[in-house]
């Protein structure tokens, strides 16, 4: 160590720089003027990279962006094309990258696998040159099966785009259903046009031993639980969105494994509502008893009741009754003068006072553990998948106080701005995952922001592409995958083929490449899904899937055909 | 070069001697120093652990085998008696004002709420507060549901 540090001394002082040394535990640091940061150029050869990490502490508040760089060098460029693998779906690795998540494909199965890494050994001089042995190319060598649990009985399927996973426990959530019901009556408070489901359970399981630890219940009701779409997960919160009923069911995951119900919004704001709306129920002469009591229904096996209101009823109240005063409010303190005050009421307002009562929940997202953000649309945009035209309403609602805090439509311009300036607060993620704050968004990337710059610039329409802009919210929990290959400040590559969001893309026969954002900005390693050769029947359309390891460098693609055909999976690691 | 060094030296280096010295596990050979080292905020464990492994602390005495550019600029604080602790405190300011103290009873937390709720807040703040004076009367009051009652029973 004195040897180093006398050899490097005197390297820099006949070098005639002007420094001056820190020790900093042992290690040293440099620092200094230009001329000394002439000396310390970036070599983008690890060995290189490893020894100026030793030496040098990255500026304050990058060190994870620092590292990442890391992802530069390490790459998943070795293929491996047509694994042969069990016949599962392949559903996504859990984001600390402890688990791979499959189910069988008659959707009846749970199957964890642990991700390993290969160990064979070459005794030979040289290595590289040899290809791996036939044993250590199968999907064994890499993933070790865990357990297989049987979620779904008889009639029921598990929602293959559904899951969510707790990191703090290591819980994950899935859903199973029975068949949709399209034409579902509109009983007991459900509104018309969203159909029904006869049973939807929610299971918690802890995944490192596959046992369930919890369920819950939803029966005769509907939740969008295609890629989490009606469910969000925030720390130990998780807010489900009862379309039919109209609901929004806020739970909590205990460390214990336990769901526990903590509210119901929607026809309730406040816990005790009901209670004081029913034992008013007489002075109020609005609700018969009798009527009462058929609309009584268990829908949640908890032990939590809920009378549903009759369509009947005269008075609005929950959520659209707040809603409705807050808009109410807003327009009358737009103006002073009374006169003018009425006539707006009167445009704004009961004009449109029909369609405002008429708007249910679409899909909620938390911002913080109080704060929601709820999106209101009519009816048929419910559970269509287009709903561009469709006019919706975004509301942010604390449930601490019950109010509405803010109500703005979906070509706002002032919630676009929001949504430009503070993106990474609406992907709102746990405290304890710090890896997802660097997910690449346009507010924390420069390279996505210059996307985003670029396609306002070129749009068209300016509410129009609000309106497209702040579709995407509220977001869908755990959509995007954390790995740094996606990172937008490390990687180029073409968002149509592949992107972080785990969806189903259009295959391509040609591999699809990953360019080097930085200088020398070349082509790193390339994912091609498919057989190795390219497909030979090119007229059946083909969709691929990634999976790529949260920190690994591995990757699965998945190519498969519409019809249920074995689907090939290639392995890419990092030989 | 080391001219650099005494700057810094006198900056800091003091008060890091000082500190080393107060611990108690000082030695004569601090104070011939010609390089300054800073160590992590847990000073005391950080020197305790490298005495210990034996690894290299300080280097030698005064430019024992250093090159230097001027032997003399080291000379006048070089104290004779190592047992004799220094006298030297760091100067300190005392405000002449008392403009800029806080209030007794600030509490500096973080705000909970994060950005994007407190600008939501903001505007809605906004919003309502040029025209304060007439909804006043609107309004019914919060948390009171008797009040709520009866505001519900007439048709909106």
């Amino acid at each position: 160590m004195l040897q180093n540090v006398h050899a490097s001394y005197l390297m820099l002082c006949y070098l005639g720089s002007i420094f001056y040394l820190l020790v900093f535990r042992g290690n040293i640091i440099l620092g200094g003027g230009a001329s000394a940061r002439a000396l310390m150029f970036r070599s983008n050869n690890i060995v290189a990279r490893i020894f100026e990490r030793q030496i040098r502490t990255p500026p304050p508040g990058t060190s994870v962006h620092c590292a990442r760089r890391f992802y530069e060098n390490l790459v998943p460029s070795y293929t491996i094309y047509d694994v042969e693998c069990p016949d599962h779906l392949f559903r996504k690795f859990t984001d600390d990258g402890q688990y791979l998540i499959c189910f069988s494909r008659n959707h009846q199965e749970l199957i964890v696998y642990r991700p390993t890494w290969l160990s064979f050994s070459c005794t030979e001089e040289d290595c590289d040159v040899h290809d791996l042995p036939p044993k250590a190319k199968k999907f064994d060598s890499f993933f070790t099966q865990l357990y297989c649990v049987s979620l779904a009985s008889s009639n029921e399927l598990i929602c293959k785009d559904f899951f969510l996973y707790m990191e703090s426990n290591r819980f994950g959530l899935f859903a199973t259903s029975t068949a949709q019901i399209h034409d579902a009556p509109a009983v007991g408070g459900a509104i018309q046009g969203v159909p029904s489901i006869e049973k939807i359970t929610f299971h918690l399981l802890r995944l490192e031993d596959g046992v369930v630890l919890d369920e819950k219940v939803f029966n005769d009701d509907f939740v969008n639980l295609a890629h989490n779409m009606g469910v969000f997960l925030y720390d130990d919160l998780l807010a489900i969105v009862s379309l039919r009923y109209q609901t929004v069911h806020i739970l909590q995951i205990r460390d214990s494994g336990n769901l526990v119900d903590v509210r119901a919004i929607g026809a309730f704001c406040r816990e005790d509502d009901e209670l004081f709306l029913n034992s008013n129920a007489p002075s109020m002469g609005i609700r018969d008893k009798s009527k009462q009591h058929q609309l009584t229904e268990n829908h949640v096996e908890n032990g939590l009741q809920q009378s549903r209101l009759s369509p009947e009823n005269a008075f609005v109240s929950g959520i659209k009754q707040r809603l409705l005063s807050f808009i109410f409010r807003g327009i009358w303190n737009e103006e002073t003068n009374h006169t003018l005050r009425v006539q707006y009421l009167k445009k704004k307002f009961y004009f449109h006072f029909q369609d405002y009562i008429d708007l249910i929940i679409w899909k909620v997202q938390f911002l913080d553990r109080h704060h929601l953000l709820i999106k209101f649309g009519s009816v048929d945009g419910a559970v269509s998948r287009t709903t561009d035209h469709h006019p919706a309403f975004f509301a942010v609602y604390n449930m601490e106080t019950t109010d509405i805090v803010a109500f703005y439509q979906n070509n706002a311009d002032e919630l676009y701005l929001l949504f430009e300036h503070f993106c990474d607060h609406f992907h709102t993620t746990s405290k304890n995952s710090l890896y997802m704050n660097f997910i690449s968004s346009h507010s924390n990337n420069i390279h996505t922001r210059e996307q985003l710059r670029s396609l306002r610039n070129k749009a068209t329409s300016s509410s129009q592409f609000v309106k497209k802009m702040l579709a995407s919210l509220p977001i869908n929990s755990q959509a995007l995958s954390p790995s740094p290959y996606f990172d937008q400040s490390l990687y180029r590559f073409d968002e149509k083929l592949i992107s972080a969001a785990d969806r189903h893309r259009q295959s391509t026969d040609h591999p699809i490449k990953f360019i080097l954002r930085r200088p020398p900005q070349t082509l790193r390693f390339k994912i091609k899904p498919g057989p190795e050769g390219g497909n030979i029947d090119n007229r059946t359309k083909k969709i691929s899937s990634f999976l790529f390891h949260p920190f690994l460098p591995f990757a699965l693609s998945i190519q498969q055909t519409l019809f249920l055909q074995p689907s090939a999976v290639n392995v890419h690691f990092r030989r | 070069m080391l001219r650099c060094f005494a700057d810094y030296r006198h900056l800091r280096g003091e008060s890091v001697c000082e500190r080393l010295r107060s611990s108690g596990l000082a030695s004569s050979r601090i104070w011939n120093l010609d390089l300054v080292f800073i160590w992590a905020p847990h000073l005391d464990l950080d020197l305790a652990a490298s005495e210990k492994s034996g690894a290299f602390v300080i280097m030698g005495s005064v430019l024992g085998d250093w090159p230097s550019y001027d032997p003399h600029n080291f000379s006048q604080l070089r104290p004779s008696d190592p047992s004799t602790p220094s006298k030297m405190t760091p100067t300190t300011y005392q405000p002449t004002h008392n403009r800029t103290l806080p209030p007794p009873d600030q509490v500096i937390t973080t705000e909970t709420k994060n950005i994007l709720l407190r600008h939501i807040y903001q505007r809605a703040e906004e919003k309502l507060r040029p025209k304060r004076a007439a909804p006043e009367h609107l309004l019914p009051e919060h948390g009171c549901k008797q009040l709520r009652a009866s505001v519900q029973d007439t048709p909106c």
